[in-house]
Parts: C-alpha cells; sequence; structure tokens
C-alpha cells in the first residue's frame, strides 16, 4: 500500500489510529484480566419429586473444563460482571481486527 | 454567540449522535466544547470546510474553572447507561468510554507543568491537563442538529490553537495533521476576528514564534498578529 505512505497527513492520521487501537487493546486486555473468568450456567436437579435448581461457573483450565458452584447470593452480582467482561471482549475484538487492517494497510 | 442549524446528515455515525445527545441532555455543554478533528465535520456542515481525516477518538474539554464546581450530573453514570463503557487507560490512568470503536476523553486546560489527570467532580469524570485549551473557549460557536446542540471552538480560535500546538508536538506526523487542518481553515477565517483574538489571547514570545513558523510553513501571512515591524 505505498499510495498512503506516499501522503504524510494520511499516513501519519493512520498510523495515529494504529496507535491509539493498540493501546485501547491492552486496556481492555487488563480491563478483562481483573474480571471473572468462564460462563455462568443453571442446573436443575430432581429430588423427591421436588426441583431444585443450582448455578455453576464453567471455565476452563488449560484443556480441562472446570466446574465451581456459585452460591445464590453470588450470581446477580457475577452475572453482571460476566456480562461487562463479555462486552469488554466483544470491544476488544473490534479493536484487534482494525489493528490487523491498518497494519496491513501500513 | 454565533448559533448555526444544521439538518441530519448521513455522515455523522449514529454512535457519535448518541455521545452528543448524552453530553447535551446532561448539560456539559454548558461548560464545554467539543474539540479536534471532530469539530472540523461540524464546519463542514456550517463554513462549507472541508476536512475529512479524522480517528475514532473524539475529545470533549472543560472551561478551566469547571474543575473546582460542585456536584452536578453524573456524566459517568449517563455515559455507561447508553452503552458508553468505562475504561482505565493503562499507560495515562485516564478514564475513557467506549462506544464500539469510537473512545471520548475529557481534557481540560493545563495553566503551568503540571500534568496529573485531574478529577472533574461536577461531572465524576477525570479529565487530561493540557495547556493553550483555554484559547478555545473565546467566542464558541453553538450548532444545532435536531437530535441535540453541539458547541465548538470558533475556526479562528482552532485556527490559532493548532498555529500554537503544531509546533510543539513530538510527532512530525500529528505537526503535519495540525498544519493541514489549518490550510483547510485558512480560506474560511474572519480575519478581523482572528486579530481580535491574537491581540488579546496572552502569548509569550515563544508562543509568537511558533505561531510564525506554523504560518510560514502553509503559507499564511501572518498580519493578524501585527508584530511590530
Amino acid at each position: 500500500m505505498a499510495v498512503v505512505k506516499k501522503d504524510i497527513v494520511v499516513h501519519g492520521m493512520l498510523q495515529d489510529e494504529l496507535e491509539r487501537c493498540e493501546k485501547m487493546a491492552a486496556s481492555l486486555e487488563s480491563a478483562v484480566s481483573e474480571m471473572p473468568r468462564g460462563s455462568l450456567h443453571q442446573r436443575n436437579m430432581k429430588y423427591k419429586e421436588k426441583v431444585y435448581s443450582y448455578h455453576h461457573l464453567k471455565l476452563r483450565k488449560g484443556s480441562k473444563s472446570v466446574y465451581k458452584h456459585v452460591p445464590k447470593a453470588e450470581v446477580a452480582a457475577l452475572e453482571i460482571q460476566i456480562k461487562a467482561r463479555q462486552k469488554k471482549e466483544k470491544d476488544l475484538k473490534q479493536f484487534k481486527d482494525r489493528i490487523k487492517y491498518l497494519k496491513k494497510l501500513l | 454567540m454565533r448559533e448555526f442549524y444544521i439538518e441530519k446528515k448521513a455522515s455523522l455515525p449514529e454512535q457519535v449522535q448518541a455521545i452528543l445527545t448524552t453530553l447535551d441532555e446532561n448539560g456539559f455543554f454548558e461548560d464545554g466544547i467539543l474539540v479536534g478533528s471532530w469539530a472540523m465535520l461540524f464546519y463542514h456542515e456550517t463554513f462549507g470546510i472541508e476536512y475529512v481525516l479524522r480517528t475514532d477518538d473524539i475529545d470533549f474539554a472543560f472551561l478551566p474553572e469547571v474543575a473546582k464546581q460542585k456536584k452536578g450530573p453524573d456524566l459517568e453514570a449517563a455515559l455507561a447507561e447508553q452503552g458508553f463503557d468505562p475504561i482505565i487507560d493503562i499507560l495515562s490512568d485516564l478514564q475513557k468510554f467506549l462506544a464500539g470503536t469510537f473512545e471520548i476523553e475529557f481534557l481540560v486546560h493545563r495553566k503551568g507543568a503540571r500534568e496529573e489527570i485531574i478529577m472533574v467532580s461536577k461531572y465524576n469524570v477525570t479529565a487530561q491537563p493540557l495547556p493553550f485549551l483555554d484559547l478555545l473557549f473565546i467566542d464558541p460557536i453553538t450548532v444545532h442538529h435536531p437530535k441535540f446542540k453541539v458547541r465548538l471552538p470558533s475556526p479562528e480560535t482552532l485556527f490559532m490553537h493548532k498555529l500554537i500546538i503544531a509546533q510543539r508536538r513530538k510527532k512530525e506526523t500529528k505537526k503535519e495533521k495540525d498544519l493541514d487542518q489549518c490550510t483547510a481553515l485558512a480560506p474560511h477565517l474572519d480575519l478581523a476576528k482572528l486579530t481580535d483574538i491574537a491581540q488579546n489571547y496572552h502569548m509569550s514570545k515563544e508562543t509568537k514564534r511558533n505561531v510564525l513558523t506554523s504560518c510560514a510553513a502553509i503559507d499564511f501571512a501572518p498580519d493578524f498578529l501585527c508584530l511590530p515591524q
């Protein structure tokens, strides 16, 4: 893409955008690393004609799937945090895609 | 204050419209202005100034005295409610807001050399102090869009601001971009206004030198400075 390099202003603007995206991706990665991993699941169990439900967190540890019981009192807060993490991961993906695109251009 | 009315335009992305609407609804533009390349987009609609290059970061500046004022609207909560996630920049510790790949950042005028991030309690957001932002608050303009109203610097103050900061940039590409914007603004300026700003805004000898250097770079006669011959 030598055409872009010929124009210092256009090239500079794209370079600025690349740096901004890289900085923001690093900030998002740091934020995501401090948020709870995994996904929240609900399981129903039948015991003596009654159905009991409980929540667990499913996450990966290396090649294994690990399940962690989540007390009822913590479910709502954890659900909010997981949704917030998933939103940040979605944003991170958009930035990573743009970084890839800009690197091709530059 | 000059006021302009524009039609709903496709050139303004939905997310940017949502950001400006949220800020307007929370009274931000009573104390702040839209700065940076995004102001140029409104100049296109109001003055016919053509400039299309911009990144996805949108900067807003607070009036210098706002940092000391008592609590008002919670801008952080209002932006988060609209889906603009707060995120801390790991390099600067500055709080920013994300809307897709759009990034919102707040700035405030810096007096002296202190560079620490400032908490603007009135709006519950943090702002990065930068020099010469007070210049942009001289005679700002207001643009009325069907969904919101936005306050931004006049083309004359933005031109002067860019002339000054271009020579202070560490990166050559940023300097070139500032000068490129000056070149786009130059034919549309009210020269009497520009002279008035230059005469009333306090500039050190070094700052005046920077203005002269930038004027030479874009081939713009620096008569507005009214310097002694």
